[in-house]
């Protein structure tokens, strides 16, 4: 399953329970986020042991795209059965800082931020 | 005119030699949500212009560029959201005083929902960032989901994300004109500019 669109790509890997968000993500109020939840959502419902979400490609995000993304994650506390895993990359600003506050929501996640 | 002010905003900005302004006029044409990143991307990218020999401090330089790209879009994005008078224009500012860059940008505002914004702009500059952080996601999800997934309230997530994850510093400034009652409201980013950058002469 993939998204894509001339500003970004969210594609889901189904047989690694892998979500990877890369570009920029600019949309309109969590409205046209819409369609990434509902991937986010789906991958989710597939229960798996484990389900990473990789964000290393992700130059830009919106305050909007940042509350989708929390709201997922807060909604993953729900589902104690599958292991959160996020993938981050130092080299974007505003990840470090961001993604520990999403760790922060839900502290089972593991954050892995490469250089 | 009387003005109401929220946050820090600093009335004594001294005269600068530069600044750049952007003024969309929206009674030209329609207000198209693309504008919210071009504007972004400009204000950037003029930052970047700003520094002549950063040899060594390109990280510095691109985490500015990018702080000033994300308060630049959030502030802009609110600015068409909210825009009422579609016979004034929306202004985008920024220019550069000692250690740090001031983006301010203006729209005007529907004076019904004053009381509103003011609630709203006090708790948000009379609480702790981090927890209302929290507080307002858990608080958007229950909306949600008593919405059917539409969040009708504004969350404040991007004023929270500026303080917290760029160090920006807010104000607001709400200008009504008596007799006619048009209210401009004037949003204003501090963005503080890393110390190795005034290296090499800049």
């Amino acid at each position: 399953m993939e998204i894509k669109t001339s500003d970004y790509t969210v594609k889901f890997d189904e047989a690694n329970a892998l979500v990877t968000c890369a570009g920029s993500f600019r949309l309109n109020g969590v409205d046209e986020y819409s369609p990434i939840v509902n991937l986010l959502q789906s991958a989710a419902d597939q229960s798996p042991a484990q389900l990473t979400l990789d964000l290393r490609g992700l130059e830009f995000l919106n305050s909007s795209g940042i509350n989708v993304l929390s709201k997922f994650v807060i909604s993953m506390r729900q589902r104690a059965n599958i292991q959160l895993i996020v993938k981050g990359s130092k080299r974007i600003p505003w990840q470090t800082k961001s993604l520990l506050n999403l760790q922060r929501l839900m502290p089972a996640l593991q954050l892995d931020m490469e250089d | 005119m009387h003005s109401v002010v929220f946050g820090r905003y600093e009335t004594e900005l001294p005269e600068t030699k530069e600044h750049l302004t952007l003024s969309i006029a929206p009674a030209a044409f329609p207000l198209r949500w693309s504008l919210c990143s071009l504007s972004a991307n400009f204000m950037a990218d003029y930052v970047g212009s700003v520094f002549r020999n950063v040899n060594g401090f390109e990280t510095q330089l691109d985490q500015l560029k990018h702080t000033v790209s994300y308060v630049a879009n959030e502030l802009v994005e609110n600015a068409f959201k909210y825009h009422h008078d579609f016979t004034t224009g929306i202004t985008i500012t920024i220019s550069k005083h000692r250690a740090n860059f001031f983006l301010l940008v203006s729209n005007s505002v529907d004076a019904q929902r004053l009381p509103d914004f003011y609630t709203f702009l006090e708790v948000l500059t009379n609480r702790d960032p981090t927890e209302l952080y929290a507080e307002r996601l858990e608080q958007a999800l229950l909306e949600d989901m008593e919405n059917d997934g539409a969040s009708q309230k504004k969350s404040g997530l991007g004023f929270i994300t500026m303080m917290m994850i760029y160090d920006v510093t807010l104000g607001w400034r709400f200008d009504t004109n008596e007799p006619h009652s048009q209210v401009m409201l004037t949003t204003m980013a501090q963005i503080p500019i890393a110390k190795e950058l005034f290296q090499n002469g800049n």
